[in-house]
Parts: structure tokens; sequence; C-alpha cells
């Protein structure tokens, strides 16, 4: 069975943990609880007629009080870029991660997902910043890991684009 | 030490100890396994697992070991800590390091007993810096209807028509609204400590 390794990157609290706990067991809680090392899920899909294996590296936030490891990126055949759209910081620290990410695996496929799609009315990204970062061509999802909107989309959208890369 | 009190230490402090050798690795000392190791990798490898398929960030880890091994040799490199997941489904934080000694090569693996601690100071750590950005935001929120109020208090200066004069009535209930929102939205702050002016 072909298997695939995706690291989830994104600043603190955006939602990595919470995008894999409901992509793999369809569960969300929301008691935040901080991420400190790194943890491997594995869910397995079918694209086609065929059954692919996603292991899931939900690493860390990256923030003042951790840096995410380069060497966590590597033999990465994709990765999930976070964001919170109700934090504006934290698209700019996506942006940086997206750099290091290309610099230790390469250019492979990545998606961001715009997390927290269920407090639109908080959100500081505005359309006009994701349609110039569309325009750089990144591939964007919004997603809510509470309700699951746009979650299997944004891992499937990832999983189409690591294979036919 | 004799090895038997070696190897009473290295099962106090719960080690798996394991050499590096070029077909893979093979486990240094007789004593018997800790209990988490068990638990984790014999009972999985009875379903024909690898110490990286069930350890995963091992791999990652030990790209970087072999570096260490052959560019530094004698010495010792730390992982972070990755978590695992036992037959019991319950999650334990790991660390492993590398040791080169005498051109040998041996990795240990052993729950991270400061990982608890370090969570904790963490998960602190970061809902006070989220908490610091909510504020941050809210304070950006409050200065834009305090300069529009600002700028209708300099406007009131000038003699108004009574069509403008309720368009300004209106915008300054409105902003005057949105005061009272944000201001009502304010957190009381951690422990129940108030926000305002004493």
């Amino acid at each position: 069975m072909i298997q695939k390794k995706v690291c989830m990157l994104g600043a603190t609290g955006v939602g990595k943990t919470s995008l894999v706990s409901r992509f793999v067991s369809s569960i969300f809680s929301d008691k935040y609880m901080t991420s400190v090392g790194v943890k491997v899920d594995k869910k397995t899909v079918t694209v086609g007629e065929d059954p692919i294996t996603l292991v899931l590296w939900d690493i860390y936030g990256e923030d003042a009080f951790q840096s995410v490891r380069a060497s966590y990126l590597r033999g990465a055949a994709g990765y999930l870029l976070v964001a919170d759209g109700t934090r504006q910081l934290t698209l700019d620290t996506a942006r940086s991660l997206q750099k290091t990410a290309e610099g230790a695996a390469g250019r492979v496929p990545f998606v961001l997902a715009m997390n927290k799609a269920d407090l639109v009315a908080e959100w500081q990204v505005d359309d006009k910043a994701l349609w110039k970062i569309a325009e750089e061509g990144w591939s964007i999802v919004r997603t809510s890991a509470l309700t699951g909107a746009g979650v299997e989309e944004a891992f499937m959208k990832l999983t189409r684009a690591m294979l036919a890369g | 030490m004799s090895n038997a009190a070696l190897a009473d230490v290295c099962s106090a402090l719960e080690f798996v100890v394991l050499e590096r050798l070029d077909g893979g690795f093979v486990r240094m000392g007789d004593y018997p396994l800790p209990p988490w190791f068990v638990r984790v990798f014999i009972q999985a490898q009875n379903e024909g697992v690898t110490l990286t398929s069930v350890f995963p960030v091992l791999d990652s880890f030990l790209s970087d070991a072999d570096q260490f091994w052959t560019s530094v040799g004698d010495g010792r490199l730390s992982s972070e800590s990755f978590m695992a997941t036992d037959s019991r489904g319950e999650e334990l934080a790991i660390v492993a390091t590398a040791v080169g000694t005498r051109g040998r090569r041996f990795l240990l693996m052993q729950p991270d007993a400061s990982f608890p601690e370090r969570q904790r100071v963490l998960q602190v750590a970061r809902e006070q810096a989220l908490e610091h950005e909510r504020l941050v935001k809210q304070i950006q929120e409050l200065r834009k209807p305090i300069a529009s109020l600002a700028a209708l208090a300099a406007d009131l200066a000038a003699p108004p028509s009574a069509e403008a004069q309720r368009a300004r009535i209106e915008r300054i209930a409105s902003h005057v609204s949105t005061l009272q929102r944000i201001v009502g939205e304010l957190p009381q702050g951690p422990r129940g400590a108030s926000l305002k002016p004493r």
C-alpha cells in the first residue's frame, strides 16, 4: 500500500491537532490542550480505487517557546499549513513555515487550511488577502475542526496533489 | 559497578539500550525490558512491525543521529519528545538519545520524565500569549470608534443644519453602541481579576 508522510505545520493554537483528530477520529474537543512533542497518526483514504495511507505528523506549534525542527520535514510528501482566520499573525507564521518546509522537504505539494471557519464573523484575514495568496499558486481551503467543514476536502486535495506530483 | 547493578540502574530508569549495527539494532543488557516498551513495541511487534514503524519519529531522529555518529563520534544527541500509544491505548512521551563511545553507536530510549511539567508550563505560557493577542485585538477595535468620535467632536464645532445634526446623532449613537459592545466583551482577566481601572 502507498504511504505518504504529511506534516501539519502552523502557529500555536491554530487547530492542527484538532484537524487531525477530526479527520482521523471524527472527534472535536473545545478544550485547548497545547502540543509539546510530535505525534504521528495514520489514516487510510481512497483515491479512485487506490488506498493510500496518510502518515500524519502533528508537530507542535511554532511560537516564541518552540521552533519547528526542519528535520521533521525530511521525507514529507506534502504538508498542511494551518492558519487561524481570526488571528492575522498566524498567516504570517504560515508563510514563514512554508519557506522552512520548502527548504527541508523541497517543492512538495501543500495546502493552506484557513481554520476556524465557524468564527468567520471574527476573522481578521479577509478575502482580498486570501485572493492575493491564491494568486501566488497556493491552494487554500477554509476549514472548521469544530463543525468538520472543509476538513476532508483539505486532506483529500493534498492527497490528490501528492499523487499527481 | 557490576553488570547486574548496571542492569538494575537501567531497569529503574526504564531505559531501553540498543546498539546500532549495520544490519539494524541489537538490544544491550539482559535485564527485563521496561513495561512501557513491552506495551508499545513488543506487543505491536507481534503484528510484524519495525522500530521505526512503531516510533515513526525515530526515522527522522536516526538521520540526525547517523550524521552525529559519523561527524562527531563520541558524545550524545537527544531527540525532542515524541508521543507513542501503547497496547492499552494510552499515550506516553518518549525521548531518544544517541550515544557514541569508543566507535560504538548506542540508542537509548526512555519515557520523558520532564514532559508533564513542560506540558504544564507551555500550556500556561501559550494560554497567556493567546490572551495577550486577544487583548491587543480588542484594543485595536476600541481605537476605531474612539477615532471616529474624535472626528465627530471636531465636526460638531461647526454650526449644523437640522438634517446634518440628525445624521451626527445617529452616528454618535452607533459608535457608542459599538463601544458598549466591545467593553462588554472585555475579559475579566485571569483568576477573575478585573481589568477596569482602579
